[in-house]
């Protein structure tokens, strides 16, 4: 897997702060409640466990605790040797870990093209407690879209609900994700979408 | 009076804007077949003169313009995340902040359609106007 870093824009982490203070006032706190139609398989339930394990064992009981005295070079090799751990707990082909300037609205994203997990490196530089702990959440949040493309291309692995690896593989037809700038209801309501923030929220919600 | 949106400038219009065949497709059938007022005036005031009416449009508190000035939202993602803000106030203002990533799939020519297709139901979409 080749790594690819790129330099923190100052400018575009002033953006970002500007964003996170907007969508505060709006949303209130990020809410890192599991919804209760979430139905993790037994599969699931280990994979959460070890994550578990892995967010203490980085991160110890306080995820901001510990990021929030680090440099951002600091941040990023600790999320990096994080997210590389996961990637192998989870047996994922990625190939590219990019920590890149996003810009200031998203925070990561998976490449069922590349085989690549991204992560905005904007949001690396905060000295936000609350931000530092959500990009935990969304390298978690990443890496289960890894583990769900991997799932639908090797079924025979899945151990879950038929009917949840289909809408799965649906989701992951071309042209039929959707896109939170052309439906936010419909982003945060697909199934992929759906699993991923539930899965990740049952394991940070717990730090 | 009830207004008539046909079915096909419609899709036609939403995927000039980038979205794909199967996003159009649902957008017109989950959400512009419903849409709230007073999201629904605003939305065909839009789509007919390409601008907004007059006046403010809020709903719970937020503004249109809060969501593409503030939030750098564009219009028709405003319009539908007001239209969910209408319908279920407490999971989009929380969604709010959990929006915060995107799946890049392989893309689809143009001229293929997904594998799976439900019928799509082609008759003109009917807004009221009031």
């Amino acid at each position: 897997m080749s790594l690819v870093v790129v330099a923190i824009i100052v400018a575009a982490v002033y953006g970002v702060q500007l964003l996170v203070q907007r969508l505060r006032s709006i949303g209130g706190i990020i809410d890192q409640e599991v919804d209760p139609n979430y139905k993790p398989s037994e599969q699931d339930k280990q994979l959460i466990d070890q994550t578990k394990d892995l967010v203490c064992s980085h991160f110890g009981g306080n995820i901001a605790d510990t990021l929030i005295p680090l440099t951002p070079q600091q941040r990023s090799e600790k999320l990096v040797s994080f997210t590389q751990e996961i990637i192998e707990t989870y047996n994922l082909e990625i190939e590219r870990l990019s920590i890149q300037d996003m810009g200031a609205g998203l925070k990561g994203g998976y490449s069922a093209v590349d085989n690549a997990i991204l992560i905005n490196g904007n949001y690396i530089a905060l000295d936000d407690a609350e931000e530092l702990k959500d990009l935990v959440d969304t390298i978690i949040h990443e890496c289960e879209h890894a583990r769900q493309h991997r799932m639908v291309e090797h079924p025979q692995e899945f151990q879950g609900d038929p009917a949840v690896l289909e809408s799965w593989r649906r989701n992951f037809e071309p042209g039929c994700y959707i896109h939170f700038e052309n439906d936010p209801q419909g982003y945060h309501d697909q199934a992929v979408e759906f699993d991923a923030r539930n899965f990740a929220a049952s394991i940070i919600g717990e730090f | 009076m009830i207004i008539f949106l046909q079915y096909f400038e419609l899709k036609k219009f939403l995927i000039s804007l980038g979205y794909s065949e199967f996003e159009a497709r649902e957008v017109i059938k989950k959400r512009i077949r419903k849409l709230s007022k007073p999201v629904d005036r605003a939305f065909y005031h839009w789509y007919k003169h390409s601008k907004m009416p007059e006046g403010t449009l809020e709903v719970d508190g937020i503004t249109f313009e809060t969501l593409t000035k503030d939030l750098s939202m564009m219009t028709m993602q405003a319009l539908l995340y007001l239209d969910w803000l209408a319908k279920e106030p407490e999971v989009a203002r929380k969604a709010l902040r959990k929006m915060k990533d995107y799946v890049q799939t392989a893309s689809r020519p143009d001229t293929e359609e997904p594998r799976f297709t439900e019928p799509e139901d082609t008759s003109d979409i009917q807004l009221e106007d009031k």
